[in-house]
């Protein structure tokens, strides 16, 4: 009887053995032209320092992206592995981005701005992303009103008043994308970026935003992708 | 995390549906003048015909400070009087475009004369005005009064903690000695005490370098927080969570912005602000003068204060001492700070 169970047992574990040894993912790392080819739309708040409010708008398209499967140990059944548990899946990510935005800050500054920027950005097995972006770009601050004294020393309101510049900045990005995991077209993120004015009085000077937005696949790109 | 989201959507929401004041032409403004947009802010009772021109700390510091931090002192001027805040430029929120030379205390002075010709251009000539300058603010009043005319624009000057003389931190070293030693005595904070005492016992007297003056200014400002912790300094208000908050989330102010603006304008104008000595010149000032001083200030110390009235020319002057106060006595013992300051404005106003 004891040989019987033995042996029944001897054979089950070889069979689950085998079953791992076929199923058991190796590492790989390789290029992912999947839905390239479309522009991300991004849309969002854009608050400085946090709450004086503004709305920020892009489109984004990925220049490069690679995927690394890494096996995952110990297996530990082949549940696991046909549920994709077995290795765990990670995107890397070159972005290009165009934007277009603005902000109100009462009795301080509006501003309307453009920049590009360029984020490298990682995906996790579950669709959870950060990155980090840098980007260039220029700003035109709209001020309240405003005198100065003309050439015959009397006081008239400014235009329009406010100035151009050029305007880097850095941001560091952490959103949850669900394009992934639950094939909804949509990445839900947050944003904090810190953007240079220059030339600023003397030098220059620093702001800081709060970006919380949504981002949805949408555009087909024209552009040809190999 | 989707309620997370939406918590923070809401919040967002209901920041950015904030009431907000149309009427801002009135009492906000931006003055430009050779490359620099500077921010006005006139608040409170124009019907007095009295203007009160706050002139801020710094170099590079910010006027939104006394309006939005220790609301009882602004709000007590402000019903009485109209008051002036604006950041001069290269601080605060002020922004726009020149070159080094363009930051210095003549053009400061410059900046202050367009600023009172452009007040009584939209309030009226009729109106009387007062300088207030705290600190680094004392240092610009007293160059604007020093300048050709410019005593006729002013009804009154009140320097509070200020400076008319920069270059003489022998005055500063010595004063943290003393009070070192008196609190290391006392048992108070020792081990900071310690550490202020033995710098100061090393430095240089007959040469203080720039590293020295700064890190002398750096422990007049620690100093003043060991003697808060002691309860030397006291305040009759204090400083709210929601006063905080409100300057540097809600209101026109932005901390980082300012505090660049500050280190930039600082650094920029530290040679030539570290040489001033007005003490000769200090006879010309025939302007009704109150000089209201902390006892416990070592950052410009009480003796600066006493040089100031001595030397001041004007024979409506008068000096008060707060016992109880360091660096920024309309922080500390506001009430009676108001007090001086209402009774010297109804009187020569």
């Amino acid at each position: 009887m004891k040989k019987t169970i033995f042996l029944i047992s001897f054979l089950l574990l070889s069979l689950v053995y085998q079953a791992q040894e076929l199923n058991r993912p190796t590492k790989k790392v390789y290029r992912d032209t999947t839905s390239i080819d479309m522009l991300d739309i991004r849309i969002g708040y854009h608050g400085v320092v946090t709450f004086h409010p503004g709305i920020k708008v892009g489109v984004e398209y990925p220049l490069r992206r690679k995927i690394k499967e890494i096996p995952r140990y110990p297996i530990l059944s082949r549940m696991d592995v046909m549920n994709g548990k077995g290795s765990k899946t990670i995107r890397k990510e070159l972005i290009a981005s165009l934007n277009s935005g603005m902000f109100y800050h009462r009795q301080n500054h509006s501003g309307f701005f453009i920049n590009f920027e360029a984020e490298k950005r990682r995906t996790g097995r579950k669709g959870k992303y950060r990155g980090f972006s840098f980007g260039l770009g220029m700003l035109r601050t709209f001020l309240g009103p405003t005198y100065e004294l003309d050439e015959s020393d009397q006081f008239k309101k400014v235009f329009l008043p406010g100035r151009f510049y050029f305007m880097p900045s850095f941001s560091y990005t952490h959103g949850w994308n669900f394009m992934y995991k639950k094939t909804i077209p949509t990445a839900i993120f947050y944003k904090l970026t810190y953007f240079m004015y220059t030339p600023y009085n003397n030098s220059a000077n620093m702001n800081f935003a709060f970006e919380l937005g949504l981002r949805v696949k949408m555009l087909k790109n024209h552009l040809k992708h190999e | 995390m989707n309620k997370f989201v939406i918590i923070i959507m809401v919040i967002l929401m209901i920041a950015a549906c904030k009431k907000s004041d149309m009427s801002d032409g009135d009492n906000f403004f931006y003055l430009k003048t050779e490359g620099a947009y500077m921010p006005v802010f006139v608040e409170g009772n124009k019907t007095s015909n009295t203007f009160i021109i706050i002139l801020h700390g710094g170099p590079g510091g910010d006027d939104q400070v006394y309006k939005d931090v220790c609301l009882p002192f602004s709000e007590t001027l402000e019903e009485k009087y109209a008051v002036v805040y604006y950041d001069q430029r290269g601080s605060g929120i002020s922004q726009g475009k020149y070159d080094d030379e363009m930051v210095t205390v003549a053009q400061h002075v410059k900046d202050l004369e367009v600023l009172i010709k452009l007040l009584k251009y939209k309030y009226g000539n009729d109106n009387n005005f007062f300088l207030l300058g705290h600190s680094w603010g004392g240092t610009l009043g007293t160059a604007f009064l020093l300048k050709e005319n410019n005593q006729n624009l002013i009804s009154g000057w009140i320097e509070v903690d200020g400076a008319h003389n920069f270059s003489d931190f022998k005055i500063v070293n010595q004063a943290l000695i003393t009070i070192a030693e008196d609190q290391i005595a006392n048992e108070n904070s020792l081990d900071g005490w310690q550490e202020i005492l033995d710098f100061c016992s090393e430095v240089d007297t007959n040469n203080i370098s720039d590293g020295d003056k700064s890190q002398l200014n750096a422990f007049g400002f620690k100093a003043e927080e060991y003697l808060s912790t002691d309860e030397i300094i006291t305040s009759d208000y204090g400083v709210t969570l929601g006063e905080l908050m409100n300057h540097n989330y809600f209101s026109s102010f932005n901390p980082l912005m300012a505090k660049l603006n500050l280190s930039m304008t600082n650094s920029t104008m530290f040679d030539e602000v570290s040489k001033i000595d007005y003490t000769p010149e200090l006879y010309k000032i025939q302007t009704p003068t109150l000089i209201l001083w902390g006892r416990h200030d070592y950052v410009l110390p009480l003796k600066l204060g006493l040089d100031a009235y001595e030397n001041i020319g004007s024979e409506n002057k008068k000096m008060t001492i707060f016992d109880n106060s360091g660096h920024s006595v309309m922080l500390n013992e506001t009430d009676k700070f108001l007090e001086e300051v209402i009774s010297f404005v109804d009187t020569y106003k």
